[in-house]
């Protein structure tokens, strides 16, 4: 695995608007092609977590580098880029935009950087047939054959074009806001097979409560030990915490 | 582009609501730009009946009453005014022509006007246009009648055409003059002013049917009333109004003057384009009420969309946050809410404009004939264009509410959205 740094966090601390703060990290980071598992109970900060090394929030203090370049002094336009061009994000549920087919939802990264969509294919139609492909290889040919529209799919389905989108134009970081909540057992382990699969060339941040999922990771953080912030939820409450330890 | 596309889907994804929303905003432009077309077609319309006389002369009355009875056939004549009277101001040396106007009788709920030649050689409407024969020619005869376009095509008459005149305006006329049809000897072409809807007759015709119904109804045994009667004989006593040309138009305010203070006979002479004006102006308030709550009813239309906008940002939050996770500005947001908003007002301010254009086209006459006022409806103009202009443009704006609301909710929300 190579030693360089796709992720690296630097005494972080967030809080929403005057309030105390909900994260406050002063190191993690993750490896180029590493595969990493952050566990905690809701409410630890794993979504804020998320939200600043995808760009979407800034950090009052501290460093977030991601793919060599400090995030907290990116302008929003240029974070919006580089999460168009090398980042790919699959939430819980309600991935898909009901209203596009799958092979849009899909291609929609293409749409908003260019140099993703030149890494997919050339032209528009080379595009779709790279997407199409894709969806076939995620098990989801009668559908994609089909013409059905994202609102047509089970969960199940719509978690694996979420998949298929993150995945398309080959980005170098992989999110995934505990994609695998709304899944049956059976179906959680071959989605996060098939992903992990996909995803070799990219690093993964995969974040969730399950900890039946930890051994599919390279790494497992816990998010109560790295979120020092006092007022997180975690902290007051520590059943859970001592449960996801003893795993 | 793409934004177009998103949201020209998204708007279609929801089409019960967008579907209303367009066809209440379309409903309100064509309410509009309706109400604009009926006021400039009307103000056209009144306008274009009489262009080449200088002065009407009627019995003393206001100036708007008289224009309304004697030229636009709306309401009644209050008095005659005598032969003598109008012998006296016809005769003047500063007279070009001038055509006399008798009403009072109808066909089938038609005016019958009698006049005479110089109707046909004198009478000028739109932009300076005589009245011009589709077939036949002007009466010659004491009971030949020329028609009016509207009529010889709402009633089926044709050259040749005999019929029978009543008393009075009404459909079924509280006495026919039933001694002696009139004849259709000419069918005029269509004009958009009540000429069309209005049968021509000389005066000695219209003498010759009231010869016994000076009193209103029909004297018994008198010898005048027959058929025999000779045209020589059928002078009569008065007439409702007269147009008048004069040799120069700056004689119009000595003959007016003239007119007005005429010893022997109370008598009103008006200048058609100034009696207009006047009546423009006492209709003016009517107006600008009926622009002002046509111009609410879009407002409303174009809140109405702004509510249903606003009420879908709550579904649309997890989609907001797709667009913002592959990667969507901040600001792609908002100018999606901004584009699906003008789109929508787009599609409904021209559907609007067309189907008032479309109701117009169809119905326009219909409109005339109901109401009797001229109409000249006019085509696309540039007052549509202004106004799906203008919509278009206070639907983006509007749009700024709901894509400011998107635009903090995807900042505050960033990756997840809790429901």
């Amino acid at each position: 695995m190579p030693e360089e740094q796709c992720v690296s966090l630097t005494d972080v601390t967030f809080a929403f608007g005057k309030s105390a703060p909900v994260l406050a990290v002063s190191k993690l980071s993750i490896a180029t092609e590493e595969k990493v598992f952050v566990y905690g109970p809701s409410g630890s900060g794993k979504s804020t977590l998320l939200g600043l090394v995808a760009g979407v929030l800034v950090p009052e203090q501290g460093s977030v580098d991601v793919l060599g370049s400090n995030l907290a002094t990116l302008s929003a336009t240029r974070r919006d880029r580089l999460r168009a061009d090398r980042l790919g994000v699959i939430f819980q549920q309600f991935n898909l935009v009901p209203y596009l087919d799958l092979i849009e939802n899909v291609l929609l990264p293409c749409r908003f950087s260019p140099a993703r969509a030149r890494r997919v294919a050339g032209s528009a139609q080379e595009r779709a047939v790279k997407a199409r492909d894709m969806l076939v290889r995620l098990g989801l040919e009668h559908e994609v054959s089909s013409g059905q529209v994202a609102s047509e799919l089970s969960t199940g389905q719509q978690q694996r074009v979420a998949a298929a989108r993150a995945l398309i134009g080959a980005p170098s970081l992989i999110i995934a806001d505990e994609p695998t909540s709304a899944l049956d057992t059976e179906a959680r382990s071959i989605f996060i097979e098939t992903l992990l699969g996909e995803a070799d060339k990219a690093a993964v941040l995969f974040v969730s409560h399950d900890m039946s999922l930890a051994a599919h990771f390279d790494r497992q953080i816990s998010m109560v030990e790295i979120n020092k912030a006092k007022s997180t939820a975690a902290a007051k409450t520590h059943a859970p915490e001592r449960e996801l330890r003893s795993v | 582009m793409y934004l177009l596309a998103l949201a020209w889907k998204s708007a279609r994804a929801r089409s019960a609501a967008t579907i209303l929303t367009i066809l209440s905003i379309a409903l309100s432009v064509a309410l509009l730009v309706g109400v604009e077309k009926v006021r400039t077609g009307a103000r056209a319309g009144f306008a274009q009946t009489v262009s080449g006389a200088d002065l009407l002369v009627g019995a003393r009355s206001g100036s708007v009453n008289l224009l309304l009875y004697a030229v636009f056939r709306i309401g009644d004549p209050t008095t005659n005014l005598s032969w003598e009277s109008y012998q006296r101001f016809a005769s003047r040396p500063d007279v070009a022509w001038t055509i006399p106007i008798s009403l009072g009788d109808s066909h089938a709920g038609f005016r019958v006007l009698g006049t005479t030649q110089a109707y046909f050689d004198h009478y000028l409407h739109g932009q300076k246009r005589p009245l011009v024969f589709d077939h036949g020619v002007a009466f010659s005869g004491t009971y030949d009648a020329v028609l009016g376009a509207n009529v010889a095509r709402e009633l089926g008459y044709d050259l040749g055409r005999e019929f029978n005149i009543s008393h009075g305006i009404v459909s079924a006329g509280f006495a026919e003059h039933a001694d002696r049809p009139f004849k259709a000897v000419g069918i005029l072409e269509p004009t958009g002013t009540p000429v069309d809807r209005t049968i021509h007759i000389s005066l000695a015709g219209l003498e010759a049917v009231h010869a016994g119904f000076n009193t209103g109804s029909p004297r018994i045994g008198t010898r005048r009333g027959s058929t025999e009667t000779v045209e020589e004989d059928l002078e009569p006593d008065s007439i409702t109004a007269f147009l008048v040309g004069l040799k120069s138009r700056s004689a119009a305010l000595r003959y007016q003057r003239d007119v007005n203070t005429y010893p022997r006979e109370a008598m009103s002479a008006v200048i058609p384009g100034v009696a207009l004006s006047q009546m423009w102006r006492v209709v003016g308030g009517a107006e600008q009420a009926l622009r002002a709550v046509a111009a609410l009813v879009v407002i409303a239309g174009l809140a109405g969309m702004v509510t249903a906008l606003l009420t879908s940002l709550n579904e649309r939050r997890r989609e907001i946050a797709v667009f913002r996770a592959v990667g969507a500005h901040s600001r792609d947001v908002f100018s999606l809410l901004v584009v699906e908003s003008a789109l929508l007002t787009a599609a409904g301010a021209v559907l609007g404009v067309l189907l008032v254009n479309g109701l117009l086209t169809a119905f326009g006459s219909h409109i005339e004939a109901r109401f009797g006022a001229p109409m000249a409806i006019s085509g696309l103009s540039a007052y549509d264009l202004t106004i799906v202009g203008a919509v278009i443009v206070a639907g983006a704006v509007l749009g700024f509410l709901p894509g400011w609301l998107a635009y903090k909710r995807s900042l505050a929300d960033g990756l997840t959205v809790k429901l």
